[in-house]
């Protein structure tokens, strides 16, 4: 690794909860690079507090600077730590204007960031990431000649950027465990609520009106075909807590659909990602969208069911494709990228709505097979 | 269409490209287009109804023109293959920005890149973003290929030919490399580990290549303490070199096309490598160690002959950790089930 041992290293996490998952081969690679410089204190993770508590237990020599919810972050970010060394390089794994300029004003040497939305003044290393040109086929079949930034899973990008201090960084899937203390506390409320008894969780939350989650209604088919195929397995339908209600609503149609199913609500239980994370390491299986727990899914190495409805595919490519069943339709408005459908009647939301319930049900109980070796065996 | 690599190794790690393509419902009519004397790597599966081999001489753009494809996927990256596709007047053109064919493409990837210089991105990735610019999505970049049935029993008969009995195990080995002298791991080192994996598992060795490598292979031959087979020139095509490693307990390579062999049959692999950029190639590493010399200034050159003359990247390479390498995908004893 080529940077100034005399110096030290802020490293500036994603905020949203897929991208900071999907960091955690480079937090490991860096980590292990100073750790064998032994000057693992001279690293610094700076992200959401939330996230932050994903990596506990882990990267235990490296400082933690939790940012506020509202992902505000100054120059003091970068100040020197008591007894530590002047903060030399910011890796900058955001793509805002607002990180590059809060390590531009700390007058931080090195900034290592990608060069998109005008801020490849303020840093400098300016990665220009990979861009596709011409009549791209995808984008709401929109065919453009200027170019746009390809659609990548954020890892590849880390990846590069990495590459600017001489560190390799693994492609592989990312990988996360919660505390133990967490993973007891998950553990003792599945064993008083299903037993031994295996289940699906399913991510039942979203914004409504999002393009990208299911309403309470579209996501009943689904489950009470899912349910069917399963019939051995809970389902533990798991919310955040801003998203009780509508956790709530599917509960109550699936009790009325499947009087006698053991069905679990849990959002009470999941509110915070690393309770998530617990519950994602002993679950037989996930259903989601392409949303934030789908990558808590992967970080577990769980069999998943993703239904991808708005985005660009390319976005969310899994490192382990044998565990994750990739559902998406090929539609001419699709992938559109947009936080809302711009569409009415029939075809509103259809690349989420179309999915054939029983088909995908089926298709993610053969995923059960695909159960690796040390899930199985319940490490 | 889709217009193949012509090296080996890159064909190879196009595969999973051409399967998506062979798969994809949107695609009528698929075309693998590739150089004729690779074509017998494609045979025996899914892909096999789709090559076209371009013959010696043949005019690519006339072959253009005939089949008049709506669309031709280049993941080849000279110019020379944007100007044929685009003499052929294929209307849509898709490939990489690369060696100044940027305009006569109709959709580009334009490499990421970092103070104006690009960043090694692994060839196997770069053909996945190629892929998406014609609407192919590429959820695995780990190659795969299939053993003709006919390598097959034609590999058995040189095998007995050279004293191997069916099921015995044994070391493939490739010592040299198309690319150029400077990817090329000197014979005696290559002989040294072939004698020590002898000593250490029983496993012989067996050097194969291309029939332009017929010195190397001898050369390596020579410095052998052990016996070793050395597969007939007129025996090493393509196909059967295929089915060799496919069959083989462990690779020993230079860093060239067999590596991707092994890569598509699960076969470990040890690799050395000298003047390239580990990064173009950090891809289906599962069973596969990269050997390399670090802390050499000079390297990563890329260049087909060391331009200092002392070709340390090589040379320097320690058969030690060539056989660590083996050890940690063998295990410390005994051989691959």
């Amino acid at each position: 690794m080529n940077i100034d041992p005399a110096r030290g290293l802020v490293l500036r996490l994603p905020n949203p909860l897929g991208d900071f998952c999907s960091s955690e081969p480079l937090v490991d690679a860096l980590y292990e690079a100073f750790r064998a410089r032994g000057a693992e204190r001279e690293l610094a993770l700076a992200g959401p507090l939330g996230w932050l508590e994903l990596l506990s237990g882990r990267f235990a020599g490296a400082r933690r600077i939790a940012l506020p919810a509202s992902g505000a972050e100054g120059p003091r970010l970068y100040a020197r730590p008591a007894g530590g060394a002047p903060v030399g390089v910011a890796l900058l794994l955001p793509g805002s204007l607002r990180s590059a300029l809060a390590a531009f004003r700390a007058r931080v040497p090195r900034r290592i960031g990608v060069a998109r939305d005008g801020r490849g003044w303020l840093l400098t290393d300016a990665l220009r990431p990979a861009a596709e040109c011409g009549a791209a086929s995808r984008g709401n079949a929109a065919k453009r000649s200027w170019s746009r930034v390809l659609p990548q899973p954020p890892q590849r990008a880390y990846a590069d950027l990495a590459g600017r201090l001489g560190l390799g960084v693994s492609d592989r899937a990312p990988r996360l465990r919660p505390t133990a203390d967490v993973q007891a506390r998950v553990d003792a409320r599945l064993l008083s609520d299903v037993g031994e008894r295996p289940f699906v969780l399913v991510n039942a939350g979203g914004a409504p009106g999002s393009p990208k989650s299911l309403s309470p209604a579209e996501a009943e088919p689904l489950l009470a075909n899912l349910a069917r195929e399963l019939p051995e397995h809970a389902l533990l339908l798991a919310t955040a807590p801003a998203e009780l209600a509508r956790g709530a609503e599917l509960h109550e149609r699936l009790t009325r659909r499947l009087p006698g199913r053991a069905l679990l609500g849990f959002a009470d239980r999941a509110a915070l990602p690393a309770e998530l994370l617990a519950l994602a390491h002993r679950a037989a299986l996930g259903v989601t969208t392409d949303t934030g727990p789908l990558h808590l899914m992967r970080a577990a190495g769980l069999p998943r069911l993703c239904l991808i409805g708005p985005t660009d595919p390319r976005h969310s490519a899994a490192y382990d494709p044998e565990l994750e069943l990739r559902l998406r339709l090929e539609l001419p408005c699709s992938p559109c990228q947009r936080g809302r459908c711009p569409l009415e009647g029939p075809d509103e939301r259809r690349c989420l709505r179309g999915f054939d319930a029983q088909d995908a049900a089926a298709q993610a109980s053969a995923l059960l097979a695909c159960r690796p070796a040390e899930r199985a065996s319940g490490s | 269409m889709v217009r193949a690599p012509n090296w080996v190794g890159d064909l190879v790690m196009a595969t999973p490209v051409l399967h998506a393509a062979a798969r994809h419902p949107g695609v009528e009519r698929l075309t693998i287009l590739l150089r004729g004397h690779l074509a017998p790597l494609l045979s025996g599966g899914e892909l096999e109804p789709f090559v076209r081999g371009l013959g010696e001489g043949e005019s690519e753009a006339a072959l253009y023109r005939e089949l008049a494809p709506d669309g031709v996927l280049l993941l080849t990256n000279s110019f020379g293959a944007a100007r044929r596709a685009r003499a052929g007047g294929v209307p849509v053109r898709a490939g990489a920005a690369l060696s100044g064919r940027r305009w006569m493409l109709t959709r580009a990837l334009v490499p990421p890149r970092i103070d104006g210089r690009r960043v090694p991105v692994p060839t196997a990735r770069l053909h996945a973003d190629l892929a998406g610019l014609v609407g192919l999505e590429v959820p695995d970049l780990h190659p795969r290929l299939d053993v003709p049935a006919d390598a097959a029993a034609s590999l058995g008969r040189v095998l007995e030919g050279l004293e191997l009995a069916a099921g015995a195990g044994y070391v493939a080995c490739a010592p040299g490399a198309a690319f150029g002298a400077a990817k090329l791991w000197p014979p005696e080192h290559f002989a040294a580990a072939l004698d020590a994996l002898f000593e250490q598992r029983g496993l012989p060795g067996l050097l194969f290549g291309a029939p332009a490598e017929s010195a190397i292979l001898a050369a390596v031959a020579e410095h052998c303490e052990h016996p070793v087979r050395v597969v007939p020139e007129t025996e090493r095509s393509l196909g059967r070199s295929s089915a060799l490693v496919a069959g083989a307990q462990l690779l020993l390579v230079g860093d060239s096309g067999p590596r991707w062999l092994a890569a598509a049959f699960d076969v470990p692999c040890v690799s050395v490598m000298g003047p390239n950029f580990p990064e173009l190639t950090a891809t289906s590493l599962e069973h596969a160690r990269i050997v390399r010399h670090a802390g050499l200034d000079c390297a990563p050159c890329l260049e087909r002959c060391c331009p200092l003359g002392h070709h340390r990247c090589m040379r320097e390479l320690p058969v030690a950790a060539v056989l660590d390498a083996a050890s940690e995908l063998l295990g410390p004893c005994g051989v691959r089930a």
